[in-house]
């Protein structure tokens, strides 16, 4: 019996590293909600990618909207895979409104601390290629 | 609350059904097919070797990876380890690992500077101010009636499939802002609503790179240069391209007047 909700949004299409040998106690779930993608401004072409992609993913496809579903789920804890898209990060603050949320952060690409900003690519570059050619980025820090 | 479906008899099942929960969503469907199935492929295909040597011929080796990597049906991380596993020669495969870099670097710059993803990073450094741009893409550039060949053929990329080679992808907005005079924000928008690789922050800052508001210059092009990588894909005739047919000075001095002149 699932005890924790994993929610697939259409950035994170795959199940995660994380999950391995953890799956059997997550429920996961897509919401095909209308508003959302409306708002997004999506066109068919991406819809039916997502829709396409979603179809090979061990998840129920719900239709409705994101937050009255999950109001109606069962379950307090809601696991979601991160994303820095803007549009995303709101919905998360809103279903962190009402649901505790804890998110599954994607494997890093280089060994680099988030917070020093790069303007221009070659600073980034210089900095980025010391671990962007090893395997996990030596398991960035 | 429903459950939808989840098995078709066949692709065109499927995108009747999905037109008919999206009725709003504008165009048709991508030849191109979702999928992890449809992702590994790409991946085994991949050539980053050759990528380096072609990726900015329209016919070049490159992955078609993007609209997969953008939904997260792989990550930067995944594609990085498949591509490291095999090589011993870091130089050879440095071009496709850096161009990986460009779209980690525009996700940290977003992460710290949302403000920016809609706005300019910079000012324009083509001798005008962001009022001087106009606030909407015209219609001909919407519907792929330019009159420019090559341009034209881009657009019917964009708008078919979702997908535009990334050196096009530069052309075309290149020509929106720079040739046409058009606000970046405008094009982006536009490029989001058909990119079926379409990220806010890889898209937007790559716009602001072209439009000079995120580079130390204006990026923009002529036809011998699209002649040279796009020969036989597109339409290079110079008298179907009269606006591109011209040397890079001249073009300088067009496209930019009130910069200082350039001879040629």
């Amino acid at each position: 019996m699932a005890n924790k909700l994993l929610l697939i949004h259409e950035k994170a299409l795959r199940f995660g590293l994380d999950l391995r040998g953890k799956s059997e106690s997550f429920r996961a779930i897509h919401i095909w909600d209308d508003e959302y993608y409306r708002m997004q401004k999506y066109s068919l072409k991406r819809l039916v990618f997502i829709y396409e992609t979603l179809l090979e993913l061990p998840l129920e496809i719900i239709h409705g909207n994101t937050l009255d579903i999950l109001m109606e789920q069962n379950l307090d804890h809601i696991v979601i895979p991160y994303s820095g898209d803007e549009a995303l990060k709101n919905l998360f603050s809103e279903i962190e409104k009402i649901k505790t949320v804890h998110y599954l952060s994607e494997a890093c690409f280089v060994n680099l601390d988030r917070t020093v900003e790069f303007k221009r690519f070659f600073k980034y570059w210089n900095q980025a290629k010391k671990t962007a050619f090893l395997n996990n980025g030596d398991r960035c820090a | 609350m429903s459950v939808l479906k989840r098995h078709f008899d066949n692709r065109n099942d499927l995108i009747a059904y999905v037109k008919e929960l999206a009725p709003w969503a504008e165009g048709d469907a991508s030849k191109i097919l979702g999928g992890q199935r449809e992702c590994k492929k790409r991946l085994t295909a991949l050539d980053a070797i050759k990528y380096g040597k072609t990726r900015n011929y329209g016919n070049g080796s490159v992955s078609m990876l993007s609209p997969y990597i953008s939904h997260g049906v792989i990550t930067l991380n995944e594609v990085r380890n498949h591509v490291v596993k095999d090589s011993n020669d870091q130089k050879s495969i440095e071009t496709f690992i850096r161009e990986l870099g460009w779209r980690d670097f525009w996700s940290r710059f977003a992460e710290n500077n949302k403000c920016f993803l809609w706005n300019d990073v910079e000012d324009y450094k083509t001798g005008y101010a962001s009022d001087d741009y106009q606030e909407e893409v015209p219609e001909d550039i919407l519907v792929g009636d330019t009159g420019i060949a090559c341009i034209d053929a881009f657009i019917g990329d964009l708008v078919n499939t979702g997908y535009v080679h990334n050196h096009a992808r530069m052309y075309l907005a290149s020509y929106i802002v720079h040739f046409r005079q058009v606000k970046w924000q405008a094009g982006a928008r536009w490029f989001l609503s058909h990119l079926l690789d379409g990220d806010v922050a890889s898209n937007n800052f790559s716009w602001q790179w072209i439009a000079s508001t995120f580079s130390n210059k204006p990026y923009f092009f002529n036809l011998e240069n699209v002649d040279r990588y796009f020969n036989g894909i597109v339409d290079t005739t110079p008298s179907r391209n009269r606006v591109l047919d011209a040397s890079y000075p001249t073009l300088h001095n067009r496209l930019f007047p009130n910069l200082e002149l350039q001879n040629g």
